[in-house]
């Protein structure tokens, strides 16, 4: 089967306040790094592994120098085998920077067709509080930018219970977002994470100016209903797609099938074996091709975590592919007699409101298969 | 040198807190039998547990020298007592190998209610009571005030009481000089045959079983063929010696008048039971001691492991624990709810709290206790009676012609301004009125008759709290009342939870069940799914609760990278349901099963 290609870029101008990614905004080592890429995606030479879907994610990948990323394409198109109708996508963040539109010309002349934009808002305030370096403005320049360049698959990450954020200011981005008719959305909440600068305020005790819960849960449901209502299908938990345009390298993750991880801390699933690469900057330069973490997926586990990836799909699991106990059936019945979930002959999947409680309903599930 | 005459065996009563530890850890230090830096503190209080609380659980003894200022030399045996009213039959058991007591009273509390019930106790032994005014270095000592308050309530002379501070050390040696004075040497006659008291008994893994005697009459020697006049148990004495505060002094004989210890390879705390009269085989004593008797548990509870897969940990740390604790009773019963864990007998509310932090503490496990509860007396229809001390076991309101239930003879002290509010909830729990004595201008002793049932519930923590811990309260098994007492059920999800199961008198049932379900919805979390948090008596639900379906849980993105941690979260979540019990379908947190038994706010 196909395989999907990640391609992690850490770099960024600046660190966000509430990322707890690997990623950096020192980049005297990009040239460095950037040759490392090369090296480990070389590695894959031999193998003949063909790939539909190329992902550079980061950090910012849009940053790679413009020599760097000719060598990386190559080296990619060396390693493996790209399909003609591969999905190549490439995390950017807007900028107003001058030389942006001839960086984006760049890869989009290296093969990108998929543009994911860290865009997170459209309010200035709620930009700010996150860190951002970007304004409202600057997104819509970079999507009128894009389309001008021939992108016809552009997706926009915006965030719920951002700092200062209200029903009314959620539903303002929205329609500021629909109105750049993007192809794919994908909605994160934003949770806070420990070892960020929000993580060690909310320990102190600031409340951040976060919503409560209640509100969240309407920014929630206005969320799905006003995507919905544009004709966007709701096709995994916090992703939404027009017209089938579905993050296509995504889907490999949550279908469980295999990718290859380059790059810092880059995770890879392959032949039944997930591993990463070494997790430090330097400790990548030293050696690109070390294996950390070899973890041998079993066939249980590797069922529990089929499981566990696709009820995040509103596709749901394939009831052919697990062996349902009783228990399950029990289980099943139950979740769909209180609207959490919906069981057909051949699949199970999760409703909306399902997916809000899916880190409990996952779990009991994988024990109903005594797969956990 | 074996001097009767200049032999002293006396013991120390006082109420919780009133210093008594204290008090025996400077009668050590002045008599130079321990160097104060060596000495850990309060050392006849040997359990970590006793420690921390304050209080003595097990009775033990130790042997002190004392040179008086006449020159003489004196051998004070000091028996230490558990001062508490669930121990009531260890302390008479003790106080008979006394032939005095030191009463101890806290200058600025007086006397409570323990100390009052400990020193009739004494009276009844014909002690020589000598009064010590402790605490004297305190703001709030008004140590007149308290000689007075043992004048007038306890009847006995207090003129002349040592006043003392425990802590500081001041007046130490008034004590000594007193109990040389006024505690009178012990009757012996050492050509008798033997007759000896146990009093405390305490199981050693090497040892076997260490019996703690008082010899009256005779002497013993190891290798003497010993037997218990009760139990009939025989044995051939190992050791024979005196407890000193660093550990046993061996020798050769002991003789009558003496506190001694005796090894005799003994494997079960059963053949030595407190109160039981040691003997020679071959030449024994005409009669045993009189009033010896087996005690018997008052107050049951269902104990569990947190954890199912330490039911043998439980299992082997009751076993332990009864090495040292015959009143201790138990045995293997099964809950749907709970799963396998011990059906537990204790001689009264402290007992089982001292039980099951002991279990807790020194065996690390954790566990869920259901609500305590007492022995019912059921007449069935057939005419049968039985005795019932589970729930589980109780009869459906068809099958019994009568119901009855123990009760007790209460007595509580407190100030005055509280009497008010202590009479509201003696009312409360059922009590009978008997009457009401002003002991000083203002402290009042209560006597009240109350079920059991009411007192082992939360009673202490109801009386503490309302009268801010200056009410004290001690109590003596009565008799059995016919009652009209209901089992109520408690239900999650529409099926009985049987370790929620009580026995609650029929007026009672409704406010008791309304409080249950009210602390089941705040302790048990959202789930996937509704929960009901019904009470039900015979199947007719009389409370209601809900707790209401989770919302959200985390929702997060998942990509690549985030697998293993997501995989890892879901096996913490799941971690974390260990914590839990699960019935049927529904996830009950430990600290729910805690929760009901606490409802008084």
């Amino acid at each position: 089967m196909n395989k999907g290609v990640y391609i992690h870029y850490p770099f960024c101008d600046a660190k966000c306040l509430y990322c707890d990614f690997y990623s950096t905004s020192d980049t005297r080592k990009r040239e460095l790094y950037e040759e490392a890429l090369v090296t480990a995606l070389l590695s894959y030479k031999e193998k003949g592994i063909t790939a539909d879907t190329v992902f550079f994610g980061g950090g910012t990948p849009s940053l790679m120098t413009e020599e760097g990323a000719k060598r990386v394409f190559s080296a990619l198109r060396e390693a493996f085998n790209i399909t003609d109708n591969a999905e190549i996508t490439l995390e950017a963040n807007p900028s107003s920077l001058a030389d942006f539109p001839e960086r984006l010309g760049l890869f989009r002349s290296l093969g990108v067709n998929r543009l994911s934009l860290g865009s997170q808002s459209m309010q200035k305030n709620e930009l700010e509080a996150l860190g951002r370096r970007h304004s409202p403005l600057d997104v819509e320049n970079t999507v009128k930018c894009a389309r001008n360049m021939g992108f016809d698959n552009i997706s926009l990450d915006l965030m719920v219970r951002i700092p200062h954020q209200t029903l009314e200011t959620l539903e303002d981005t929205l329609s500021k977002a629909l109105a750049l008719s993007p192809e794919h959305l994908s909605l994160y909440t934003l949770s806070i994470e420990e070892k960020t600068v929000f993580g060690v305020r909310h320990k102190k005790g600031d409340d951040l100016s976060l919503a409560d819960e209640d509100t969240e849960e309407e920014m929630w449901d206005k969320v799905c209903d006003t995507l919905s209502r544009h004709g966007f299908e709701h096709y995994e938990v916090s992703n939404f797609a027009r017209d089938g345009r579905r993050s296509r390298h995504n889907l490999k993750y949550w279908q469980a099938e295999e990718y290859v991880g380059i790059g810092v801390a880059a995770h890879s699933y392959l032949d039944r074996e997930r591993f990463y690469s070494p997790s430090s900057i330097d400790a990548f330069l030293e050696n690109p091709l070390r294996r950390d973490g070899v973890e041998y997926i079993s066939d249980s586990e590797g069922l529990a975590e089929y499981v566990m990836l696709s009820l995040r799909l509103s596709d749901g699991i394939s009831l052919e592919k697990i062996t349902p106990t009783p228990e399950f059936y029990t289980l099943a019945k139950r979740l769909e007699e209180n609207g959490l979930a919906r069981l057909s002959e051949s699949t199970l999947s999760l409703t909306e409101r399902g997916w809000r409680v899916s880190n409990s309903i996952i779990e009991e599930i994988l024990n109903s298969l005594k797969l956990l | 040198m074996y001097n009767p005459e200049n032999i002293r065996n006396f013991c120390i009563i006082a109420h919780i807190d009133h210093g008594k530890s204290t008090l025996a850890d400077r009668l050590l230090e002045i008599t130079d039998t321990v160097k104060s830096r060596e000495m850990e503190e309060q050392i006849l209080d040997n359990m970590d547990l006793e420690r921390e609380r304050g209080i003595t659980i097990k009775a033990r003894a130790v042997k002190l020298d004392y040179t008086a200022d006449d020159g003489q030399s004196y051998t004070f045996n000091l028996i230490d007592t558990p001062g508490h009213v669930d121990f009531n039959y260890e302390v008479s058991r003790s106080l008979s190998a006394c032939e005095g007591a030191l009463l101890v009273v806290d200058a600025s509390q007086g006397v409570e209610a323990q100390t009052l019930a400990n020193t009739y106790l004494a009276l009844d032994h014909d002690l020589e009571i000598l009064p010590v005014i402790n605490k004297i270095d305190l703001p709030a000592a008004n140590p007149d005030r308290v000689k007075n308050e043992i004048e007038e309530i306890i009847g006995i002379p207090a003129e002349d009481a040592p006043c003392i501070s425990a802590k500081t050390g001041l007046n130490i040696k008034d004590v000594l000089d007193a109990v040389v004075k006024y505690i009178p040497a012990p009757k012996t006659n050492a050509e008798k045959p033997l007759k000896a008291l146990i009093f405390d008994a305490v199981y050693d893994a090497y040892r076997g079983v260490i019996v703690y005697v008082r010899i009256m009459e005779g002497k013993l020697s190891a290798k003497d063929k010993i037997r218990m006049m009760n139990t009939g148990a025989e044995f051939e004495v190992v050791e024979v010696g005196h407890l000193r505060p660093f550990g046993p002094e061996k020798r050769d004989t002991v003789y009558a008048g003496e506190v001694a210890y005796i090894t005799a390879a003994i494997k079960s705390l059963d053949d030595t039971q407190v109160g039981d009269t040691v003997t020679l085989a071959d030449n024994p004593t005409e009669e045993a001691f009189p009033g010896f008797k087996k005690v018997l548990p008052m107050v049951y509870s269902g104990i569990y492991p947190a954890d199912g897969a330490r039911y043998t940990d439980l299992r082997d740390a009751l076993e332990k624990l009864r090495l040292n604790d015959s009143a201790l009773t138990f045995e293997a019963e099964s809950s749907a709810a709970l799963g396998f864990g011990f059906r537990c007998g204790f001689l009264g509310l402290l007992h089982m709290e001292v039980i099951q932090d002991r279990l807790e503490r020194e065996f690390n496990l954790d566990l869920i206790t259901t609500a305590p509860g007492v022995i019912y007396k059921t007449v069935m229809k057939s005419g049968e009676v039985k005795y019932i001390d589970n729930p589980q076991n109780f009869p459906a309101a068809d099958e019994a012609e009568e119901i009855c239930e123990p009760m007790v003879k209460a007595t509580i002290l407190s100030p005055k301004e509280y009497v008010g509010t202590i009479m509201d909830l003696c009312q409360d729990r059922r009590g009978v009125f008997i009457d009401t004595k002003y002991i000083t201008t203002d402290r009042v002793e209560l006597h009240y008759r109350l079920p059991l049932n009411e007192i082992v519930y939360d009673f202490f923590d109801a009386l503490k709290s309302r009268t801010k811990g200056y009410a004290s309260l001690d109590y003596e098994m009565s008799d059995y009342e016919k009652s009209s007492l209901v089992k109520l059920d408690i239900m999650l999800n529409g099926d009985i939870v049987d370790a929620l199961s009580f026995i609650v008198h029929s007026e009672k049932a409704y406010a008791r069940a309304r409080k249950i379900v009210e602390k089941l919805k705040e302790n048990i979390p959202r789930q996937l799914f509704e929960i009901p948090v019904q009470a039900a008596i015979g199947g007719k639900i009389i409370a209601r609760e809900t707790v209401k379906a989770m919302r959200k849980d985390v929702l997060a993105k998942c990509y690549g990278g985030d697998i293993t941690r997501k995989k890892k979260l879901l096996e913490k979540q799941k971690e974390g349901k260990k914590k839990m019990r699960q019935l049927g379908t529904v996830e009950v947190p430990h600290e729910a099963f805690m929760a009901v038994l606490k409802l008084d706010e």
